[in-house]
């Protein structure tokens, strides 16, 4: 699974555009590449090939979808952050994370919900 | 591969100097903008890149055009030419003491060995080279192949982590994904003015060729130079295109981007933070916008800079002729020469120590792969003298003496002729000849002076003629021949590439060149001739009235040098009038061998069809074949407007060999000259 959700810039890029449309038609989404990305046509079936490898997306019918969720990528790449950066310690990072930074009553609200729901008791 | 090679040493010699002039130009413009260093290379480059350049009366050049001679290979006595007397003499005394003496059994011309395999091994490194840069550049690319598009041609990627340019056609620029092209626009436009100036066609031009110099430091250095200039004016384009000070942010990216590895030799792409890092923040931090007259200055200096070296002088530019092997060829100009015409003819005579000479003229000029030449023949007194006068400097070369053996050293040479007839038969290994003979001693006055014995053994149907060296005993050449009409010759041909079929097309082109009018009659192979390991068919060809003998280079089909066409006339008298076409300038052509009764006077007239000078001698000596006969009596005739006549009167000789030439060498490279041989009543 880590293996899976860890993408480089590009294979990000792309995997955000493919989330945001599928299921979507190969042909068409070489169209949005093209625009979104600046890749020819054989870049983006590239990219499809090599992430179809990993598992990451599947082609079939000439249709791509994605096999991993948005989520669990972002997930993962907040854990390296918090690894690497922050020694793993969740607090520090919410401290930078919350550096000159005001909330409204309403975000605090939903973000101490979040925090409680995860609390062991 | 070897002409190959030389035409680059050559090339590189000559930007080897420019190299060294526009690094000297480099220190006073320390201060003026680098642009203007970098558009210096430029002179580098075309020199590296054009054989030939454009000759002008403002040329700063100090050397001739061509120092090695491609006829280098072939010379006993190797010597280059650049025209810079302190760097010749050294250079020639290590060339000539280094390589061991050009006379040795089996063996061809050291320097040729040397040329051949330098030849090889310098295209093994430029391969390589090109490899290396074809293979960054492949490399580079796959690393982009998925960069995302950021605008324009800009695109950003997470692999790599400096800015750069790629791309030949439609370049674009990389960013890594941590740095913001908006927030760093400095490196934006840096990388932009490189794809502004063409950078990305010129640098990896600029490499190939400096790749093909690889053996000359001094380009390697050049190389560098010019990145390094290249990046700078890059850099002070940006800071004098932006008004606020960006000094600080400028070389503090600088730094945090700079080239770990070193990619200087990597051609194709453009990182913003190659090439001499430490000296660009020096010279980003110095940026001081430049006042508009030091602009002004330079300006002027540089264009000076360009027309002296791109051009070189004129008087030397025209010994630029094509290097044909195949074509009768002259020298140009010959009459801007340092020494003149009158001149080289009063040293040949001074050189011959022939007193009140018969024959003093010239035979021809040359001056296409070597400096320009003179080539005299003086005759007297039973002594015939044929040399060579450097036309630059009137020094004399290439001597050879034919004459009268009360002439010859015969007593002072180590090797008698009774030696060199034993070594002879020890070298052919035949015990037992039907005959065998001394033909005459041939004197080459080439620093050192040697002599050669010439031999001549006959074993059943074949004819042997050896030259053996009259001071070591070494034997110099070779050649076979059938003795007798008809037979098999046994000769080892497995190592020739041009066959004799081959030779003999060869030939035949070459005929037609010479003789625009005749049909050919007959063609044969006569005989291979072996010279060390130079093999080198013998071909005669017959038209009607005149045969010809033409020595094709059994290795590389040229056709040899000195490529005589000439032709044997076989009259025995009477008023017969023969007409005899062939190109001629600046060449002495032998025309043909006489064969006549004494006393025979006959009138030989010759016309240019260019309107040439051109002359028409006499002798009962082939030139510059060897001795054959003692008896023999020089005459010349001498005309400037395009016309000569001359009455002879034959003496006792059998034969005598009739030469004409150009003696004004200025107006074509090709000439047609006619010759008519009337032959009159007989002396009673």
């Amino acid at each position: 699974m880590e293996n899976l959700c860890k993408l480089f810039d590009a294979e990000y890029k792309f995997m955000c555009i493919v989330w945001e449309h599928e299921p979507v038609n190969s042909t068409a989404l070489t169209g949005i590449c093209e625009k979104a990305l600046g890749w020819k046509k054989s870049t983006t079936y590239s990219m499809i090939k090599k992430l179809c490898e990993r598992g990451i997306m599947k082609n079939e019918k000439a249709t791509v979808t994605t096999l991993i969720a948005r989520e669990d990528v972002q997930k993962y790449e907040v854990d390296v952050l918090i690894d690497r950066v922050f020694g793993g310690s969740m607090p520090s990072f919410i401290n930078a994370f919350l550096q000159e930074k005001t909330l409204s009553a309403e975000e605090a609200q939903k973000i101490k919900f979040l925090i409680d729901g995860v609390t062991k008791t | 591969m070897t002409t190959l090679f030389i035409t680059i040493l050559n090339m590189s010699i000559t930007a080897s100097v420019v190299a060294l002039a526009v690094m000297l130009a480099r220190v006073p413009l320390r201060k003026v903008p680098k642009v203007f260093s970098y558009v210096l290379w430029g002179v580098v480059l075309f020199r590296l890149v054009f054989p030939f350049s454009i000759e002008s009366v403002f040329s700063l050049m100090p050397t001739s055009r061509v120092a090695i001679p491609q006829s280098i290979v072939y010379s006993s006595y190797p010597t280059i030419h650049t025209g810079v007397q302190f760097i010749d003499t050294p250079i020639n005394a290590v060339i000539n003491n280094a390589l061991p003496p050009v006379v040795q059994e089996y063996s061809i011309n050291p320097i040729h060995v040397f040329f051949e395999i330098g030849g090889y091994v310098w295209f093994a490194g430029l391969v390589a080279l090109l490899l290396y840069a074809l293979m960054g550049y492949v490399g580079l690319k796959r690393r982009v192949y998925f960069a995302t598009l950021v605008r324009d041609n800009i695109y950003e990627s997470d692999k790599i982590n400096t800015p750069f340019v790629l791309g030949f056609i439609r370049p674009k620029i990389y960013f890594p994904v941590s740095i913001d092209p908006s927030q760093h626009d400095y490196i934006l436009k840096h990388e932009q003015t490189h794809i502004k100036r063409r950078d990305y066609i010129i640098k990896p031009f600029a490499y190939a060729v400096f790749a093909l110099h690889w053996f000359n430091p001094l380009m390697w250095i050049s190389y560098f130079l010019m990145s390094k200039d290249m990046e700078m004016s890059c850099d002070e384009a940006v800071l004098r295109n932006t008004s606020e000070d960006i000094r600080n942010d400028y070389s503090t990216s600088l730094l945090n981007l700079s080239v770990k590895r070193v990619s200087l030799l990597n051609p194709i792409a453009f990182a913003f933070g190659e090439s001499n890092v430490k000296e660009r923040v020096v010279n980003v931090l110095n940026f001081k916008k430049t006042a508009k007259w030091v602009s002004v200055i330079s300006f002027i200096a540089i264009a000076v800079f360009l027309v002296g070296f791109i051009s070189d002088r004129a008087i030397l530019a025209a010994i630029d002729v094509p290097q044909s092997q195949a074509a009768p060829r002259s020298g140009q100009l010959m009459t801007d020469t340092a020494i003149s015409f009158e001149t080289a003819r009063e040293i040949a005579i001074r050189y011959s120590g022939i007193e009140q000479p018969d024959l003093a003229d010239i035979r021809r000029v040359s001056g296409d792969n070597d400096m320009q030449s003179w080539h005299f023949a003086v005759g007297g007194n039973g002594r015939f003298v044929v040399l060579t006068i450097d036309a630059e400097t009137g020094d004399v070369r290439d001597v050879v003496r034919f004459g009268a053996e009360s002439a010859w050293p015969i007593e002072s040479l180590p090797i008698s002729y009774e030696t060199a007839m034993d070594i002879t038969l020890e070298y052919l290994d035949i015990s037992e000849p039907l005959a065998v003979y001394f033909n005459g001693l041939t004197i080459i006055d080439n620093r050192p002076v040697s002599y050669y014995w010439l031999v001549r053994v006959i074993d059943l149907d074949i004819a042997y003629d050896v030259q053996i060296n009259a001071q070591s005993g070494e034997v110099y050449s070779v050649s076979r021949s059938l003795a007798v009409t008809g037979g098999e010759i046994s000769l080892d041909l497995e190592i020739l590439t041009i066959t004799a079929e081959e030779a003999l097309r060869i030939a035949r082109d070459y005929v037609d060149r010479a003789s625009r009018f005749s049909t050919l009659f007959s063609s044969d192979v006569t005989r291979l001739v072996e010279r060390g390991a130079l093999q080198i068919w013998h071909v005669t060809l017959h038209q009607i009235d005149i045969s010809y003998d033409i020595y094709v280079d059994a290795i590389t089909g040229n056709v040899w040098q000195p490529a005589t066409v000439y032709g044997e006339i076989p009259v025995i008298g009477g008023n017969i009038e023969i007409h005899i076409p062939f190109i001629a300038a600046g060449e002495e052509v032998l025309v043909g061998r006489l064969n006549l009764e004494m006393g025979q006077v006959f009138e030989v007239s010759a016309d240019s069809e260019e309107g040439n000078g051109i002359f028409v001698g006499i002798t009962s000596v082939p030139l510059p074949r060897g001795v054959q006969g003692r008896h023999w009596q020089p005459y010349s005739g001498r005309g400037d407007s395009g016309n000569v006549t001359t009455t002879i009167t034959h003496g006792d000789a059998r034969f005598v060999y009739l030469f004409a030439g150009s003696t004004e060498f200025s107006r074509n490279a090709t000439d047609l000259i006619n010759v008519t041989i009337r032959f009159l009543m007989l002396d009673d």
